[in-house]
């Protein structure tokens, strides 16, 4: 029988990856679906890696997409303690991404 | 209507087809049920080798739980945990248990669909193809 390809250590990294992209508290990440959280991960990874002007437009979609779906917040950069604070007393507001547009149309 | 570009990997993770097993509905697998497992000890996160019927209910009934329900779990002592594990154990039929470690595994290994390798230069060779059904996983 097979396993998960992953162990502990990569669930809590993913974790980490969240909690500096995303404005949310501990308790709530944990609580998100695995799979979820990996699809941000890897997105988020697929971003940072292409970024250099070459990032295409259907990558940036999903990344937003995803962001829209589950109306999470963006910190600006890996910040754990903003993560930590109430999303109004951090005056952080995501960008409208594309989803948001096309939602708005 | 535009065609989308999300993996079809992606959006089951986002609305994930209900789980049941041996008649109990199954949550999507949270970090919080993965570590919870972890804590336990549990074998169905090392690939179920030494599980045995009391784990595999303990798995199920910890799966079966919100996270929540999971937290206010792990807060009692242990043989509270043994207690709602034979208690769950006592409501499944027989002939269903051979079956449940093999779904059990499989259910956990379903939050791993969209978990690929960290390196940029591995990604790259494995770009997300909108509409496929799952995104390669990696060893180790």
């Amino acid at each position: 029988m097979r396993g998960p390809p992953f162990g502990t250590g990569f669930v809590v990294s993913a974790i980490d990856v969240w909690l500096s992209e995303y404005h949310e508290p501990l308790e709530a990440a944990l609580a998100r679906p695995l799979a979820v959280v990996f699809a941000f991960m890897q997105a988020i990874q697929r971003r940072n890696g292409i970024e250099a002007g070459a990032a295409d437009s259907a990558e940036q979609d999903i990344l937003a997409e995803l962001e829209a779906e589950l109306e999470v917040k963006k910190c600006r950069g890996p910040n754990r303690a903003a993560a930590k604070q109430p999303f109004h007393s951090a005056g952080r507001v995501r960008k409208p991404s594309a989803a948001d547009s096309r939602i708005a149309r | 209507m535009p065609k989308s570009t999300t993996p079809k990997a992606i959006l089951n993770a986002l609305f994930p087809n209900p789980v049941t097993v041996a008649g109990i509905k199954l949550q999507p697998v949270t970090s919080l049920h993965y570590l919870a497992l972890e804590k336990l000890e549990n074998p169905l996160i090392n690939a179920g080798l030494d599980a045995n019927t009391s784990s595999t209910v303990e798995a199920l009934l910890i799966l079966s739980l919100t996270p929540v329900q999971v937290r206010e779990l792990l807060a009692e002592e242990y043989y509270a945990i043994t207690v709602r594990v034979q208690e769950l154990a006592g409501r499944i039929p027989a002939a269903e248990l051979p079956g449940i470690t093999q779904e059990m595994t499989e259910h956990i290994l379903s939050a791993f669909k969209t978990a690929v390798p960290a390196s940029a230069k591995e990604c790259e060779a494995r770009p997300l193809a909108p509409g496929s059904s799952s995104v390669p996983s990696m060893s180790g």
